[in-house]
């Protein structure tokens, strides 16, 4: 940046009153070094902003012009004096300090005080004419009394200050004690009153000013005025009132009247108030929004005030330098705490300063082109000491007049900044400020925005030469444009990565990039592709590549550039005759977008074993000229590796490989065997690479792996229109990737058959049959055939089944699967097996039988030998397992009425049902009764073999009757299981006598009530109605000991009766009394006879333990007839 | 009109770029239209996240002008299926206000519709419809044939 556009030190920093100490020795008194410690170091934020220096007693400061008191001659040279600023922050002081040493008690005071009150005098002669402020400070050893207390002191004190002719104000005591800072800090605070007041003073001082000037004349003194209070304001720290002068500054600067020779002068000025007014709202007001409108509204204004045309590059350098500054300050007040957006943010405004920094540039380049037998102005127009105005030419100080005054100088200034210019590097300055742009949109989420300043501080790497550092970066671009497929943008970064390749000899970079350049998504001028071509393919040959020329918007080569052309054709050279061998590049085609494409397809979505696996690979090449493939390499998952190669010198009819025509779809077909013993049924290709390039020179591998996709290909299958289809010829867009196939056993040609009678019985052995067929053709013997059949239950089931080639064998075998081996089989023969099956349960039983085995057979391809194959054919079925009949059984009376209590030693009646729903008919062998004869049960009376062999068919049944008694004695709480009974049943008319199965049933439990007295009455069937009936119920005791009985017959509405109503008698053990009753019914239909009831007493010794059982005879009703 | 209009699809590459004819510079405008997605993913992500509530078709389409530059007014578009259309405006020209680019992105959002319905179009391969090359043609060429007509 040309200095004298840059914005001046004084400027930029903040201004803060400037306060001179005098009369401290800081080299050789202690306590006066102490003093100015404690203002100066280690001032920390919350202390007040102000600019001490300590200077001796008689420094001169500067002299004060003598005041006008009229405006009406004067005619301003300039806008803004380049010495003014820094004579108020740094030279002239608002406040001077004199400190001295003096104790009120000082035993020389009289000629203390003068000497003091001469120090004074030599300060305010110094200051002659300014108003600066002069105080007092006596540093004193002793700590003072409170005020008004020390009569001495306030005597002493009024004497000192009308020897000094100071106001009392103004006259301080520093005791030297160890509170020397907090007294330091409220001195600072005094002072610091004292230069706002001086401050305030010069700001009216130079608004009163205002009165005298006129509109013609002293146009230049408005923006100055305004400024300088603006300046003042801002000593004050007063934001807001400087604020508001700066933006009058401004107005005032705009009011100007503009013209070449003041041009730069108002905008520099104008930038100035403009960087002023931003900081103040960005840093100070907190008023980012305002800065930024301001800006806008500067840049707006001043955009078209370009000036003289020959000084074109110096507006925008300045533009730029405006738009640099503002970003400054705009990342400051964000490092402050301000937050920006993302479409807000110094980055833009770095990037709009590097965009004018470029045209800058241009200007500069055609300047160079047009100065190039010029020679810089012997007397240099711009050598000069110090400036008295800024923006001003140094050839033209101070002249405020249209037109130049001296033509031939004008010219060779110009002449002198041109050339100037032309040796400024351009470069360096862009890339300075796209990196700092780049840095700030990383923040800012704009990732694309950061790519292409990228891209253009690589160009401008490129301009300044540096070739290595342009493919560095632009090879980082080139990822992001390539998924964003932005071609137009790719095709140009990829031209100048390849072009920097080149010139600096990168082998592996020119490779990739050229490989890619050649694609046909990239778009470069036909030629240039074919250079393109010639120079990779030279390469490839390990000869010199051609040299890659950009284009001709790139028009401007620098001088350099030509010598790097002969410099890389030599590195090159050396680079290409050197012994050492190249590795071979690779290059992930996922990340890439080559020339050459590929695409490769199973024929078949399934092969059988035995059949030869096809997989076309499709080719083509899309650069423009015809090209070479040396090598096709598909690499499977199962670790096969299938290549194409080029074999010119051998077979020339195998050199299909050699030539490819752009554009032309070339397809190879791989044939291949499976490995028999592969257990992986899924073959897929894992990676597809074509090497290109000869392995004595040099070669490049491009690899298609994962989506087997460029990255300029959707994964997605295209269109379902293919051309194909419409009749057309074969499209490349429609050859999809079918990446994998699925490698099955040859299909079975073995017949299977399974015959069996559903529906199975519970305990049966189901019998299987298994009938296989081989119809294999061509008299292949089928080997090793095996069958295994297996049962398919689910883990929580609970049934029990068994398989067992033998029928004997199932009790003992726990098998749920069979293997049948049945060795080898010839063609057209039959193999029949058996198998059983028992289970325990009622269910559906499901199997599965899986019948495998092997073949030898001659391979298609030949060469390859005998292939050995394996088939297999599995055939699910059902079988449903019902129990074979419905068992019941039940207790009755021998009334056959049903009970749930029997008496001891009373008969009673256990009925056995067994019914059958199933169509097959059933035989009952035998049947037996087992009956519980722990627990007394017995049958009574002889049993008759009622069900042993019957036949029951569908929905028949069969009932046994087996009358039985209990004769223990048993706790009535109880029940007792009688027994149970076994049926032995077999299917009606099977022949297998192993099939008979015998099955075992409990029979009912029951109570069984214990009695001393059984009574028994020969009840007839039935009565009639008014004729008598004969009743006798029979007592018997069954314990051993005597009882007592009480008889009694209660009446009934039904019946008349005689007999004995009312008895008690005496029952001997074993005896046995009979009771006889006439009754007479009444009624008809079921009546209850009169209730006979029997309670016994047995005659134990102890009468309390003797027990009363209550007792009825079994049969109540009687059906009376009419 | 409008100096240059793109279609970018939802993966973010572009399905259709065109500049005015007068434009020399046509790689600025790939530049432009690329950098101005940025701010479109932004606007897309900001606003999926405050109204999570509303139905994402009740979304608004217009994006409202991207981000700043000295010479153009950039303004984004996006449809319910994601897919992008940048319009980039010269920014003397005044005339053009944000009803106008609205009402453009509605004509160009329903040329759109055609295209997608189209049979034989690709979802998310490049557009070369007649029809709506009639339509961005419209809206780019207007202003030099009103000043043939004037």
């Amino acid at each position: 940046m040309s200095k004298h556009l840059k914005l001046p030190e004084e400027l930029c920093c903040n201004p803060t009153p400037f306060i001179v100490l005098t009369g401290l020795d800081n080299v050789y008194n202690a306590v006066h070094k102490s003093i100015w410690d404690a203002f100066c170091n280690n001032r920390r934020n919350d202390r007040l902003q102000i600019q001490f220096s300590c200077l001796p007693g008689d420094h001169a400061y500067p002299r004060s012009k003598t005041k006008r008191t009229s405006y009406d001659w004067y005619i301003p040279k300039g806008l803004l004096k380049s010495s003014w600023m820094k004579k108020h922050l740094s030279l002239l002081p608002s406040v001077v300090v004199v400190f001295f040493e003096l104790d009120w008690d000082d035993p020389a005071w009289k000629e203390r005080h003068l000497a003091c009150a001469s120090r004074v005098q030599v300060v305010r002669s110094s200051l002659q004419g300014r108003t600066t402020k002069v105080a007092v400070v006596l540093i004193q050893k002793s700590t003072p009394l409170p005020p008004g207390e020390d009569m001495v002191a306030a005597e002493r004190a009024a004497a000192l200050c009308s020897a000094c002719e100071l106001s009392a104000k103004s006259l301080f005591i520093l005791p030297h004690t160890d509170q020397l800072l907090g007294y330091i800090i409220r001195l600072e605070n005094a002072f610091y009153e004292l230069s706002q007041v001086y401050y305030r003073t010069e700001a009216r001082r130079v608004k009163a000013h205002k009165e005298f000037l006129n509109k013609t004349t002293h146009q230049l003194l408005f923006p100055r005025h305004q400024f300088k209070i603006g300046f003042f304001n801002e000593m004050i720290q007063d934001p807001t009132s400087a604020l508001k002068h700066y933006r009058h500054a401004y107005t005032h600067v705009h009011e100007l009247r503009t013209y070449e020779s003041n041009n730069l002068e108002i905008k520099l000025v104008g930038g100035f108030v403009n960087y002023k007014i931003c900081k103040l709202c960005f840093l100070k007001l907190n008023a980012p929004l305002d800065a930024i409108t301001q800006f806008r509204q500067h840049v707006e204004q001043f955009k078209s005030m370009c000036g003289s045309q020959d000084l074109l590059f110096e507006h925008s350098a300045w533009l730029s330098h405006q738009y640099q500054v503002f970003a400054d300050l705009f990342s400051e007040a964000i490092s402050k705490g301000l937050s920006a957006i993302q479409t807000q943010h110094p980055g833009f405004y770095y990037n709009q300063a590097a965009y004018y920094a470029k045209i800058r540039k241009q200007c500069a380049q055609k300047l160079k082109a047009s100065l190039q037998d010029q020679t810089y102005p012997s007397e240099d127009p711009l050598k000069v000491e110090v400036l008295e105005f800024y923006g001003q030419r140094p050839w033209r100080q101070g002249q405020q007049r249209i037109d130049p005054a001296d033509h031939s100088k004008e010219k060779d200034g110009i002449m002198a900044l041109q050339l100037e210019e032309t040796k400024q590097d351009h470069s360096l300055q862009i890339i300075s400020l796209l990196g700092s742009a780049i840095s700030i949109f990383k923040n800012y989420h704009c990732h694309r925005l950061k790519r292409q300043l990228t891209v253009q501080m690589g160009e401008e790497y490129y301009h300044a030469g540096d070739y290595m550092k342009v493919v560095a970066l632009l090879t980082r671009a080139t990822a992001d444009y390539r998924t964003g497929r932005c071609w137009l943008i790719l095709s140009k970064i990829l031209w100048m990565l390849l072009h920097c390749s080149y010139l600096t000899a990168d082998l592996e970079s020119f490779l990739i990039h050229s490989t890619q350049l050649l694609s046909r998504h990239l778009s470069i001028p036909h030629d240039d592709k074919i250079t393109v071509q010639h120079s990779l393919m030279n390469l490839l040959m390990r000869q010199i590549p051609l040299p890659i020329l950009l284009p001709a918007s790139f028009d401007h080569v620098p001088e350099h550039h030509t010598s790097a052309y002969n410099d890389a054709e030599e590195k090159w050279k050396t680079l290409l005759s050197s012994p050492k061998s190249f590795p071979v590049y690779s290059l992930q085609v996922t990340d890439a977008i080559p020339f050459v494409e590929c695409k490769f397809q199973f024929s078949k979505p399934q092969f059988t074993m035995e059949e030869v696996i096809a997989l076309h690979v499709f080719t083509r090449v899309t650069c423009p000229a015809p090209c070479k493939i040396s090598k096709l390499l598909v690499l499977l998952n199962n670790g096969t590796e299938l290549s194409v190669e080029e074999n010119a010198e051998k077979d020339a009819k195998k050199s299909d490989l050699k030539q490819y025509t752009p554009f032309e779809i070339k397809e190879h077909v791989l044939k291949f065997l499976c490995s028999p013993h592969e257990k992986q049924n899924v073959l897929e290709v894992r990676q597809l690479s074509v090497l290109l390039g000869s392995s004595n020179g040099l070669s490049i591998d491009l690899i298609w792996s994962d989506q087997f996709v460029d990255a300029a290909t959707d994964p997605k299958p295209s269109s379902p229109f293919s051309m194909a289809q419409l009749g057309g010829e074969k499209c490349w867009d429609d050859i999809s990737n079918i990446t994998s196939t699925e490698i099955v056993e040859c299909p079975s040609r073995l017949k299977v058959n399974i015959l069996h009678k559903t529906p199975a019985f519970v305990g049966e052995a189901y019998a299987i049959d298994i009938k296989i067929n081989s119809s294999e053709s061509n008299d292949f013997t089928a080997e090793n055939v095996t069958a295994v059949l297996s049962l398919k239950q689910n883990e929580n089931s609970e049934t029990e089944a068994h398989l067992s080639e033998k029928c004997s064998d199932l009790h003992t075998s726990k098998a749920k699967s069979l293997q049948l081996a049945l060795g080898n089989m010839e063609t057209n023969q039959t193999i029949e097996r058996t198998v059983y099956v028992q289970t325990t349960q009622a269910s559906v039983l499901h199997f599965s039988l899986h019948v495998s085995y092997q073949m030898q057979k001659p391979s298609e391809l030949p060469k390859t030998g005998v292939l050995t194959c394996t088939s297999s054919e599995s055939i699910d079925f059902a079988v449903e397992v019902l129990t074979p009949f419905n068992f019941t059984a039940h207790v009755t009376s021998l009334n056959l009425d049903s009970v749930s209590t029997v008496n001891q030693n009373q008969p009673f009646i256990v009925l056995v049902n067994v019914s059958s729903e199933n169509f097959s008919p059933i035989q009952i062998n035998s049947f037996s009764l087992h009956l519980n004869e722990n627990d007394g049960f017995k049958t009574a009376g002889e049993q008759s073999p009622a069900l042993d062999g019957k036949v029951l068919q569908q929905r028949e049944c069969a009932v046994g009757a087996f009358t039985v008694l209990c004769d223990k004695s048993h706790d009535p709480s109880t029940s007792f299981l009688i027994g149970s009974c076994t049926f032995e049943w077999s299917r009606f008319e099977s022949e297998n006598p192993a099939q008979k199965v015998t099955l075992q049933r409990k029979l009912p439990s029951i109570l069984v009530k214990s009695s001393p007295v059984s009574i028994t009455a020969a009840v007839p069937a039935f009565g009639h109605l008014r004729q008598k009936l004969t009743i006798t119920y029979s007592l018997k005791s069954h314990i051993s000991e005597p009882q007592t009985i009480e008889i009694s017959c209660e009446g009934s509405d039904a019946f008349m009766f005689s007999g004995t109503k009312n008895s008690t008698g005496f029952l001997a053990p074993g005896e046995a009394h009979n009771y006889s009753y006439n009754f007479f019914p009444l009624a008809i239909g079921y009546q209850e006879l009169p209730r006979f009831m029997v309670s016994c007493t047995k005659h134990a010794e102890d009468e309390k333990a003797a027990q009363k059982v209550d007792q009825y005879p079994q049969n109540r009703f009687i059906f009376v007839k009419p | 009109m409008a100096v240059c209009i793109a279609v970018i699809a939802k993966e973010n590459y572009p399905l259709y770029i065109r500049c005015s004819a007068n434009v020399e510079d046509e790689l600025k405008f790939h530049f432009t239209v690329h950098t101005s997605l940025d701010v479109v993913e932004e606007k897309i992500s900001s606003t999926g996240k405050t109204s999570t509530a509303r139905a994402p078709d009740m979304r608004e389409f217009y994006l409202g002008q991207l981000y700043p530059s000295e010479d153009y007014r950039i303004y984004g578009y996006v449809t319910n299926t994601k897919v992008k259309f940048v319009m980039v405006v010269e920014a003397s020209n005044t005339q053009i206000r944000d009803n106008d680019v609205r009402s453009m992105f509605r004509r160009l959002h329903n040329a759109y519709t055609s295209v997608v319905c189209n049979p034989f179009y690709i979802l998310g391969s490049n557009i070369s419809s007649k029809a709506f090359e009639k339509v961005v043609a419209g809206m780019i060429v207007d202003e030099q044939k009103k000043e043939l007509f004037t």
